[in-house]
């Protein structure tokens, strides 16, 4: 059986972090990463025990940096096995997000001082495939998820060093109105749903460093935590990724 | 503050929160409970425990220890196996992520490859012509001999009636039909019946079915002339030629101008019922023993034909369908 989602959220984040420190008034940033996901997965319409695994993400970023805001585009991709004991099933993970974000200001923090961001409208186009290999080709299930979140984010970033850099940040949905669709052979379902963070809470954290090479190469180390519940699927994501970025 | 983020940092890389936050499931006694109503389920309705020489007991005894040692979903890998002890064709458990078919039989394994409707088409100069929703397709070869491919006996919304009156019809005038249920799965033998009834020239009472030990007289087929055909027939089946398919062969096999070539058909022989299991799993199984004529199990023993022709996947990859010419040059003559 192959499960297929698809989950669009727009979330208004009232304060996030989310971009590399540059000064500059007006630049880009290319990012290539890539790395390995532990995924746990629980989907009630296949099974109700827990699969886990790693996948291997591919991530790209592309990044406008203005006076005013900053906007930038992250596609991230991730295959792999995720396994009950010796039960196995093929996943893919798709992600686009698409972010606008506004500084705010800087502030004193021990003997830092990390700077702020307000983000604005991030549509979030999720898709997530599954294929389970207990059983022969069969039923097809793809569910489509539209949603509009109301999020609330915060984070900070700043310097360690004058080549050393850190960013924090987290997001979650406070209120979400969703449209689902499930399809298999001869059925079709679809549903609508307004729905709070209790119901379906959405909940990403990370945490980076990056390392300036040169005056435009950073490299980075990554950790982004995500979790996701809505009705039959649970997912939980630990992401540990290696990026090199350009800016220019 | 720096060695801090830095400690943090380091601390974060080497956990993983995913597994946390996403419990494992106990599922002990819901894997019994499986397990036992599976076994139940076969010991009350499975009609070849003492035809196949099968042990049940003995299988609850050897799967019960593997059933408790599974753990999360591989139990359901160990009742597909305990299924397949059975070595039934039409036995399968549905899981939520699709049906398992637990048991392939030997002669549908060996004649997998040995059948090519493409191949069959390039027998023909034109198109074949297809009916309704496409599970039956007729044509002529030569001019002379008559096609008719019916594919499956899945029910449908379709009158099948008017389907096959309008394949015979059109084939009225050849010297011979070909009637080829090569890799036909089965289905439903209400379908098969309507088609036996237009060849059949007189009332055909078919052999009973055995349902929870008990015989039940078989059912009367009444001809039907409709589509009148006269000329000689050529059925063809191989190993695929499974379930209603083999109803089908049966029954035709007792028309005189019929000969049956090919392959013996599969030996699936039963209908089936599904059960639901209370983990919502279910078990598809055969509850009933359809009989042949000299009133043996065709679970097993299969329709065998007249005329054996067997043929492999080497045949087809070299582009000949030795049964469909054998079929044509018998009409032939």
């Amino acid at each position: 059986m192959k499960t297929f989602c698809i989950c669009l959220m727009i979330s208004l984040p009232l304060l996030v972090v989310g971009q590399e420190d540059d000064s500059s008034s007006n630049s880009f940033n290319l990012s290539l990463a890539s790395g390995t996901v532990m995924a746990s997965v629980k989907d009630q319409n296949i099974s109700s025990q827990r699969y886990s695994g790693t996948l291997t993400p591919i991530v790209f970023s592309w990044g406008h940096y203005r006076k005013g805001y900053d906007w930038d585009l992250k596609i991230s991709y991730a295959s792999g096995t995720i396994n009950n004991y010796n039960v196995r099933a093929t996943l893919n993970d798709f992600n686009m997000t698409w972010n606008y974000l506004y500084p705010i200001k800087d502030f004193q923090l021990i003997s830092n001082r990390p700077t702020s961001w307000f983000g604005g409208l991030s549509p979030n186009l999720w898709m997530y495939y599954r294929k389970q290999e207990i059983a022969e080709p069969g039923q097809f299930l793809y569910s489509v998820k539209i949603a509009l979140n109301m999020s609330l984010s915060t984070g900070l970033k700043g310097s360690l060093s004058n080549k050393i850099g850190y960013r924090i940040s987290s997001r979650f949905n406070l209120i979400s109105y969703a449209l689902s669709s499930e399809v298999n052979e001869g059925n079709t379902g679809t549903s609508t749903k307004l729905s709070t963070v209790f119901s379906t809470p959405l909940l990403e954290s990370e945490l980076a460093m990056h390392y300036q090479l040169i005056s435009w190469l950073k490299m980075g180390l990554g950790y982004r935590f995500k979790y996701y519940n809505h009705e039959s699927l649970s997912l939980a994501n630990d992401s540990f990724t290696v990026s090199l970025s350009a800016t220019f | 503050m720096n060695k801090m983020i830095t400690v943090i940092f380091s601390l974060i890389i080497f956990c993983s929160c995913s597994d946390l936050v996403i419990p494992e499931e106990e599922n002990y006694s819901i894997k019994m409970a499986d397990f036992n109503e599976v076994w139940e389920i076969v010991d009350r309705q499975y009609p070849f425990l003492e035809f196949k020489e099968i042990d049940w007991n003995a299988m609850y005894e050897k799967y019960e220890p593997r059933i408790k040692a599974s753990q999360g979903d591989e139990y359901m890998n160990e009742l597909i196996n305990l299924l397949s002890e059975l070595e039934d064709g039409h036995v399968g458990l549905e899981t939520k992520s699709g049906y398992v078919r637990t048991y392939y039989m030997p002669r549908e394994l060996k004649d997998k490859l040995s059948y090519s409707p493409e191949l069959v088409r390039s027998y023909f100069d034109r198109e074949l012509v297809l009916t309704g929703d496409g599970h039956m397709n007729y044509g002529t070869i030569d001019n002379m001999i008559g096609y008719i491919r019916i594919e499956t006996w899945s029910e449908n919304d379709r009158n099948w009636a008017v389907d096959i009156d309008k394949a015979i019809n059109s084939l009225r005038t050849t010297d011979g039909l070909i009637i080829d249920v090569r890799h036909n799965g089965g289905g439903c033998t209400c379908l098969s019946n309507v088609v036996t009834s237009r060849f059949i020239d007189q009332p055909l009472k078919v052999p009973g079915i055995i349902r929870n030990g008990i015989f039940y007289e078989g059912d009367i087929i009444q001809p039907n002339k409709s589509a009148p055909y006269e000329n000689d027939i050529v059925l063809l089946i191989n190993g695929v030629s499974f379930s209603a398919t083999e109803v089908f062969a049966r029954d035709m096999k007792t028309i005189d101008r019929v000969t049956l070539v090919g392959g013996t058909t599969g030996g699936g022989g039963g209908a089936v019922n599904y059960y639901d299991l209370p983990s919502q799993l279910k078990v598809r199984l055969t509850f009933q023993n359809s009989l042949r004529y000299d009133l043996s199990p065709i679970e097993w023993n299969g329709i065998e034909p007249d005329i054996i022709i067997e043929q492999s996947e080497t045949d087809i990859v070299n582009g000949r369908d030795k049964q469909l010419e054998f079929a044509i040059e018998y009409l032939k003559n």
